[in-house]
């Protein structure tokens, strides 16, 4: 459009003519552009320019028309709109008019020069006289002869006031108006006389109609008759196509230029006024009527191209007119669906819809232009000048519409002057060379997409992408065409609009080409060859090269044959892609330049290969042989030969290559590989995929690691250096191959197995390897509180060999669920709260088994907290932590011991951490007391002792009383330790810690623990002989017999201590018994166990410093604190005296010794009652009184009547200053009869051997 | 049926399905059958063959037209809901007609430029779509898959051929 | 299908039969959703291509309603000369369609004859996990026919008392 002359782009203005005074011209000529309508003016300065407007003498209306020689004169529009005015207006000063004759005289001649011109044509005609104010005297007379001298009536000779700016707005305006008014008078004159030549038809041929009816539409319009101007416009536009009445072939070309030239003129005012009055469908009609009627319009062969530069400007040309009239919103007119040959469709409204045709005829022109090019170079003579390209002055612009220029030197007359049609072409042609068609296609194509983006069409949106792409590549711009295509493919393989697809691919592997990228090449080339087509598209157009097949030339299974051949030898680098220019080499695959394809799921190079793998097993044990099977399939035509394909899982020891066995040459480095150690291989496979047929392969393997095992990729060799890593799937989520989707017949199982083909995953579960250590622990029974119960822990290694292990040993109570709270012994919290300690023997420096077992200082005892760290302990060996627990209280408790550590295996993978094992073992170990400890205090034997406190007391008969011992008087203190626990148990030593020994001293009886194991059952024989050696030896030292004794379970032992206190007390505290004792078992293995202990502790330990380091490890003490105990005075003290046994019928004596130690005289009645054993004589009762410090005694002498233990005569004493009485227990007031002296003689040692203790 | 689960394959499955029709009506220069996800399911062109390429960008294009005329259904006025669409848009050369079913398949008609009746179009396409639902009826062709079977193509060329040739109503 | 050939219904009923057993029974005893999947996917396909036939020269729906209703009246009525006694939803894209004779359970019976009057737990239970196997195949049907008109869907089968059917369809959003 922008080619288009303005006056016809525009319509047309009405143009007044000015002259005189021009000093106000640029005033008035402003004034009326701004006017509405607007006017353009023609200032002519002065009278004697008026010529200018001039024009030839009129033929009367009636007068015959030679012929025409053109339709349109080229420059009539202008013409009319610049140098014919409508009005002309004179501007004389009043001065001028009303001044002297002189002046008066020179306006006449004026006026007259200025009639005589405008006479021709009848332009119309206005005075302005032009004063400066309003009054001053004006001459009437004068002013009626100026009117008649000018012809002019009254109405249009007005006075100008120039200096009053009102005023002279007002006298502007009303110029203004009568100019219009005029204006629209002349122009509706000058139509209303073409019009009558057209009604009158006196013209000789319809050139002529044409062009008056093209001329009253322009009057029209220029008297913005619009509607008038259409209708005038139409009929012109319908007359043109009646001029042509021999048929179009014979018609000389440049004839056919100028008919479509005009035709273009008339139908460009038709639309511009339709769719400016809002016709647009009306527009859209007229315009496909338009090209209906002129498509065929073609004319001569060689012109052809002419003919398509004029249709795709059509296009375009209204494209531009229906965008301006829309502005940018697409139309709301609703399409009416009537099927009349004009049906206007949405689509048909788009702007853009003509922009792409226009561009598409634009590429129509230029391949009919190539081929007249041809032609014209091969029979025009190349050096032939174009007579059409020269300077200005020899070449004029023509005179008619839409002909030729003209040769001006050939002579004067317009037949002479126009170019043969040789030279016309010759100058269209060089014209055409010079002209950048696909830059003007590629112009209209973005002109077209971006109206099309307005309404989201995508897919012709893509369309105009390829065309675009197609035009880049006409340019040689390969970068961009690649581009184009790139995104083009992408949407017709999203849509599987496979043909179109395989036209893109076919540029693309040309640009690729173009442009060197080999990589792309393969893959364009790759998929192209794979596209689902198996209709054989006859072989005859392989040859054709239409532009929109592309370089690939038409799809089909011949050409995907052809294709794959040759790009296989390209991949096995038989040959070279075939150079892009003359002369260089081609790309070419080379140990340098290798070829990796990555094709994952969303590739489109999975219909050339993609693999499938199912794990037979969802989960498998580690180490165990599994099997897995690989389906591959290949879309291509022929059989996809592949020298190798490599296997990887995300376990790389999995991985597995598969060798054809065709190419046994490769086998050498496959070796080598496999010293790597990175690919198993396996030899002497079928590696050729056939076409649409899934190849299956079974393969086993061993996963090592736990933990998911998933197959990710196989990579298919398939020239030296060219291989495709596939991504694989599993058969269960497969997604069939893009494109082959919609092919029938082409969904064939992976798997035969059925399960494995819906079900099949390419990750399969290793489960986790159990630890091959045994961990166990050993008790031996309960335990005992307090003892250091040993619980050696023993790890004994199955085929794993420790490395860096760490033991965690906690003590867990049960709670009441039953469930183990766990309380891991960290140094954070020390378990006080557990009922035992865990405790270890070693030195907690050394780290490892070997420093151990030479350590000196093995035997540290060490509470355990925090894991204990193991080293290394290899295969099949074993070793055991000396591990101890010591009870506080006697209370079952949970040890639960976990061992983690790294089994240290194979070393071909050091890369990854090593598998951490992790195992625990839970024990329960009971507890129970070992001793019962109690003990109790005697008097001396018959000897005893008045002790008034307590025997007040005893009248109170409090039960729980204190027990009360004499002072300066030894007592027998009774201790006795019972074995309770299930175990035998050493007594090493029972012992009294005396609390001080000034207040009270405590001896042991010696002899007394010599033997002192007895069984509860044993009599109170030999009493006095243990009592009375006990009496004589008084033992220096309170210190127990280290002598130890195995106490069996339930067994008791006895240990008997004097008791001396020294001073006067109600509650003395008499110290702590103490028995140490261990549990009984065999020295040797302790010894053995302290050998081969060795799980150490960190330092941190050693700070907290509670390893008791113990001589004696294996003792325990267990101490008992006695109950306190009153001390007072004693008074009298009555001591019986009598052998040790008696004979039948053999008197003896029997005295009681009454002591007094008080420094009072003691009155003492006492009593003797008799036993039936003995009869006796003597004192039965008596009243007595004992002097101070003395002793009274009373003796009797009794014969025993009865054999056996006898009791013996009771007797009472009471003291009356006391008024207590008491007598002797009556268990120390008996004695042994034998029947005679003979039976003692046999008896007399068995006394000896079964001496002990009264219980 | 079980014979498609089973991925037997279809007995004429290499039959060519060109050449069916090839001198139809001079008016009719084109047929397509678009599936659901616009994808091609038979393209017939019954012109010199290598332009049949052509036609697939006019068909694929058309394919904007249907979603046009299917999103503001208020331009396509009183038939709201009519499988006959009309003329979608007018190439330089041809016009294209479309006709969508229930199940989203589209059907094209690709006419070389001249004024029809529409009678005969409504009829061609019932006539179509008829053939359409007998060949993807057979158990042996999946859903969504290309049709490849001759007799469907023979059956479409027939009715090609018989375009035009119904009676006035 | 005007003008198309018939067929016995003893032949439909025995070919379903026939196919059920052969899924569940000889092919894939084992894995019982293998054998729903694969009955259901025949269902699928033939309920596509009857959609696509029923729906023949009738203009197009205008929503998914519609498309229900059609399978209610129409296609019901096509397949099993009956309409579909009940249609409930809840507006959110569920959709309950009740047949209270569905036509292929009027032949089934179960091993211990639970008579249709009594509903108690374990019989309903028997019924249907002896009913089910037969209602893969015609919920693929209509799933098939949903997703052919355009109307993404998951169908599911409950059957209380015999022979009274009743399928749930959930409209993917």
């Amino acid at each position: 459009m922008e080619d288009y002359p303005e006056e016809l782009r525009t319509p047309p203005v009405t143009l007044v003519a000015l002259v005189g005074l021009p000093e106000f011209h640029s005033a008035i000529s402003l004034f009326l552009h701004t006017e509405q309508p607007p006017i353009n003016t023609l200032a002519l300065p002065d009278f004697s320019n008026v010529t200018a407007i001039g024009g030839k003498e009129r033929k009367a209306i009636d007068a015959r028309m030679p012929p025409p020689v053109g339709i349109l004169k080229a420059d009539w529009l202008l013409k009319h709109r610049t140098r014919v005015p409508a009005v002309l207006a004179v501007l004389f000063d009043r001065e001028q008019v009303y001044g002297d004759p002189a002046q008066w005289l020179q306006v006449c001649t004026h006026l007259d020069n200025i009639k005589n011109v405008i006479r021709g044509r009848n332009i119309k005609l206005v005075m302005v006289i032009v004063q400066p104010t309003l009054h001053g005297d004006m001459n009437e007379d004068r002013l009626v002869a100026f009117r008649k001298r000018a012809e002019v009536d009254s109405r249009n000779c007005l006075t100008f006031i120039s200096h009053d700016p009102t005023e002279l707005k007002r006298s502007l305006s009303r110029l203004g108006s009568v100019l219009g008014e005029l204006s629209t008078n002349f122009y509706r004159e000058e139509g209303r006389r073409v019009k009558l030549r057209i009604d009158k038809r006196s013209y000789s041929s319809l050139d002529l109609s044409v062009r008056y009816n093209f001329k009253v539409a322009v009057y029209a319009e220029f008297r913005r008759d619009w509607v008038a101007a259409l209708k005038f416009y139409e009929t012109a536009y319908t007359q043109l196509q009646e001029v042509v009445t021999t048929p179009i072939q014979l018609l000389p070309l440049q004839r056919i230029i100028e008919l479509k030239g005009v035709a273009e003129q008339i139908h460009f005012k038709v639309a511009t006024l339709l769719l400016h009055s809002g016709k647009e469908s009306e527009a859209v009609k007229w315009f496909k009527q338009h090209i209906a009627y002129y498509k065929h319009l073609i004319g001569p062969p060689d012109g052809a191209f002419m003919h398509w530069a004029w249709i795709s400007r059509q296009f375009h040309v209204f494209a531009e007119l229906l965008q301006t009239s829309f502005g940018s919103g697409p139309p709301t007119l609703v399409s009416n669906t009537t099927l009349s040959g004009l049906t206007v469709t949405d689509r048909e409204l788009q702007p853009g819809y003509y922009y792409q045709v226009a561009a598409v005829y634009m590429a129509r022109r230029r391949y009919s232009f190539e081929s007249a090019l041809t032609t014209f170079e091969a029979f025009e003579d190349a050096e032939a000048a174009d007579m059409l390209d020269g300077p200005a002055e020899e070449i004029g612009p023509p005179l008619y519409i839409g002909q030729a220029p003209r040769l001006l030197r050939r002579g004067n007359t317009l037949d002479l002057q126009c170019p043969t049609p040789a030279e016309y072409l010759r100058h269209a042609v060089v014209m055409e060379k010079n002209y950048s068609h696909s830059r003007a296609a590629i112009n209209l194509l973005t002109k077209a997409h971006e109206q099309y983006k307005l309404i989201q069409a995508s897919r012709t949106i893509y369309q105009l992408g390829s065309e675009m792409a197609r035009e880049y590549f006409n340019a040689r711009d390969y970068a961009n065409a690649k581009h184009l295509f790139d995104t083009v493919a992408g949407m017709y393989r999203k849509e599987s609009w496979v043909a179109l697809l395989g036209a893109c691919l076919g540029y693309l592997r040309e640009c690729a080409r173009q442009l060197g990228l080999l990589k792309e090449f393969v893959e364009y080339t790759l998929e192209l060859a794979a596209l689902p087509v198996r209709t054989d598209s006859n072989e005859t157009q392989l040859s054709t090269f239409t532009v929109l097949v592309g370089p690939a030339g038409p799809l089909g299974q011949f050409q995907r044959v052809q294709v794959q051949k040759e790009i296989m030898d390209v991949l096995q680098e038989k040959q070279n892609v075939l150079p892009a220019r003359e002369g260089d080499v081609g790309l070419a695959l080379s140990e340098s330049h290798p070829l990796l394809l990555e094709v994952d799921l969303l590739s489109p190079l999975r219909a050339v290969l993609s693999v499938c793998v199912a794990f037979h097993e969802q989960t498998i044990k580690p180490g165990e042989k599994t099997q897995c099977t690989i389906a591959l399939l290949t879309h291509m035509p022929l059989p996809l030969m592949i020298t190798k394909l490599e296997i990887l899982f995300n376990q790389p020891e999995c991985n597995v290559v598969l060798w054809n066995d065709s190419n046994v040459d490769r086998l050498v480095d496959s070796f080598q590989e496999r010293q790597d150690g990175v690919l198993k291989d396996k030899i002497g496979y079928n590696l050729e995929l056939q076409p649409y047929k899934w190849k299956r392969f079974t393969i086993d393997l061993i996963a090592g690691q736990s933990g998911r095992l998933e197959c990710l990729t196989a990579t298919a060799h398939i020239g030296p250096h060219a291989t495709i890593c596939c991504q694989v799937e599993s058969p269960a989520t497969r997604e069939s191959i893009p494109l082959w989707i919609f092919e029938p017949g082409f969904d064939l199982l992976p798997f035969m197995d059925i399960d494995l083909a819906f079900l099949g995953q390419k990750v399969t579960q290793v489960e986790e390897p159990e630890a091959l250590i045994d961990v166990t622990i050993n008790t031996s029974s309960a335990g005992l509180v307090g003892e250091l119960f040993s619980v050696p822990i023993s790890l004994k290694s199955r085929g794993h060999a420790i490395n860096q292990g760490e033991l965690e040993v906690y003590i867990s109570t049960y709670s009441a669920s039953g469930s183990l709270e766990a309380q891991p012994s960290s140094p954070i919290d020390p378990v006080v709260a557990a009922p035992a300690e865990l405790l270890i023997l070693g030195n907690p420096r050394s780290d490892s088994l070997s420093q151990t077992a030479l350590d000196g200082d093995a035997n540290i005892l060490q509470k355990v907290t925090g894991p204990i760290k193991i080293a290394s302990v290899p295969v099949d060996q074993g070793c055991s932590i000396p591990l101890y627990v010591r009870w506080f209280e006697a209370q079952s408790i949970t040890l639960v011991v976990s061992l983690s550590y790294a089994a240290e295996d194979s070393m071909e993978r050091k890369d990854l951490a090593p598998h951490r094992f992790w195992l625990q073992r839970n024990i329960q170990l009971e507890c129970e007391e070992p001793l019962r400890v109690s003990h109790h205090f005697t008097a001396p034997y018959r000897r005893d002792l008045l002790l008034p406190d307590s025997l007040s007391n005893e009248k109170t008969s409090s039960s729980s009383k204190a027990v009360v011992l004499p002072s300066n008087e030894r007592s027998m203190l009774v201790v006795t330790a019972k074995n309770i626990c299930s175990t035998s148990i050493s007594l090493l030593s029972v012992e009294i810690e005396e609390k001080d020994k000034s207040a009270c001293q405590i001896n042991i009886a010696k002899q007394a623990s010599l033997q002192a194991k007895v069984h509860i059952q044993a009599g109170l024989l030999n009493e006095m002989s243990s009592e009375r050696e006990s009496v004589e030896l008084p033992s220096k030292t309170s210190k127990g017999s280290s002598v130890s004794i195995e106490l069996l379970p339930g067994e008791t032992f006895t240990q008997l201590f004097w008791v001396h206190p020294a001073i006067i007390s109600n509650s003395l505290d008499l110290g702590v018994i103490c028995c140490t004792w261990k549990r009984k078992q065999e020295q040797e293995t302790k010894v053995s166990e302290e050998v081969d202990i060795i799980g150490m502790k960190s330092l941190s330990l050693l700070k907290e410093g509670d390893g008791c380091c113990l001589d004696f490890p294996w003792s325990v003490t267990s101490r008992v604190q006695m109950s306190a105990v009153s001390v007072e005075e004693t008074p009298l003290v009555l001591m019986l005296d009598c052998p040790p046994y008696a004979l039948l019928g053999v008197p003896f004596l029997l005295f009681f010794r009454i002591h007094n130690r008080t420094r009072a005289l003691q009155e003492v009645k006492f009593s003797v009652l008799d036993a039936q054993g003995f009869l006796f004589s003597g004192a039965s009762r008596d009243l007595i009184s004992v002097l101070p410090l003395s002793t009274h005694i009373v003796s009797l002498k009794l014969v025993p009547l009865a054999s056996g233990i006898q009791q013996l005569p009771q007797i009472t004493l009471s003291a009356s200053r006391f008024s207590a009485s008491f007598q002797p227990s009556p268990s120390s007031t008996q004695i042994f009869v034998f029947p005679s002296s003979r039976a003692l003689e046999i008896q007399k040692p068995r006394f000896f051997d079964s001496s002990g203790i009264i219980e | 049926m079980f014979a498609i689960i089973d991925n037997l394959l279809p007995g004429g499955a290499a039959g060519a399905s060109s050449g069916g029709g090839g001198g139809g009506s001079i008016m009719i220069v084109c047929v397509a059958i678009v599936g659901q996800q616009n994808n091609p399911l038979y393209l017939q062109s019954f012109t010199g063959a290598d332009e049949a390429l052509k036609f697939h960008y006019i068909v694929h294009c058309s394919l904007d037209v249907f979603d046009e005329k299917v999103s503001n259904p208020k331009k396509a006025g009183a038939n709201l809901n009519d499988t006959f669409l009309g003329l979608l848009y007018p190439t330089e050369d041809y016009k294209v007609f479309g006709y969508l079913t229930n199940t989203k398949i589209k059907f094209i008609l690709v006419t070389s430029d001249q004024d029809l009746r529409e009678i005969d179009l409504r009829n061609f396409f019932s006539q179509f779509h008829g053939a359409y639902v007998d060949a993807a009826s057979n158990p042996f062709h999946v859903p969504g898959k290309r049709i490849i079977s001759p007799a469907f193509a023979d059956r479409v060329s027939t009715i090609v051929k018989s375009f035009g040739s119904t009676p006035q109503p | 299908m005007a003008g198309g050939r018939e067929v016995a219904e003893s032949c439909v009923d025995a070919v379903i039969a026939e196919m059920v057993a052969t899924y569940c029974k000889r092919l894939h005893p084992s894995k019982p959703e293998l054998a729903a999947r694969r009955v259901e996917a025949i269902g699928y396909q033939v309920g596509m291509q009857l959609a696509e036939r029923y729906t023949k020269d009738r203009p197009r729906f205008a929503d998914h309603l519609e498309v229900i209703k059609f399978i209610c009246k129409d296609f019901w009525a096509e397949v099993f000369k009956k309409q579909i006694d009940n249609l409930k939803t809840n507006h959110r894209g569920v959709f309950v369609l009740q047949d209270n004779r569905f036509r292929w359970l009027t032949r089934l019976s179960i091993d211990s004859p639970a008579n249709p009057s009594d509903s108690s737990p374990t019989s309903s239970a028997k019924v249907a996990q002896a009913a089910g196997p037969y209602l893969y195949y015609p919920c693929g049907l209509i799933r098939g026919a949903l997703t052919n008109l355009g109307v993404p869907c998951a169908v599911s089968a409950e059957v209380s008392t015999l022979p009274a059917c009743s399928f749930i369809v959930r409209i993917k959003a």
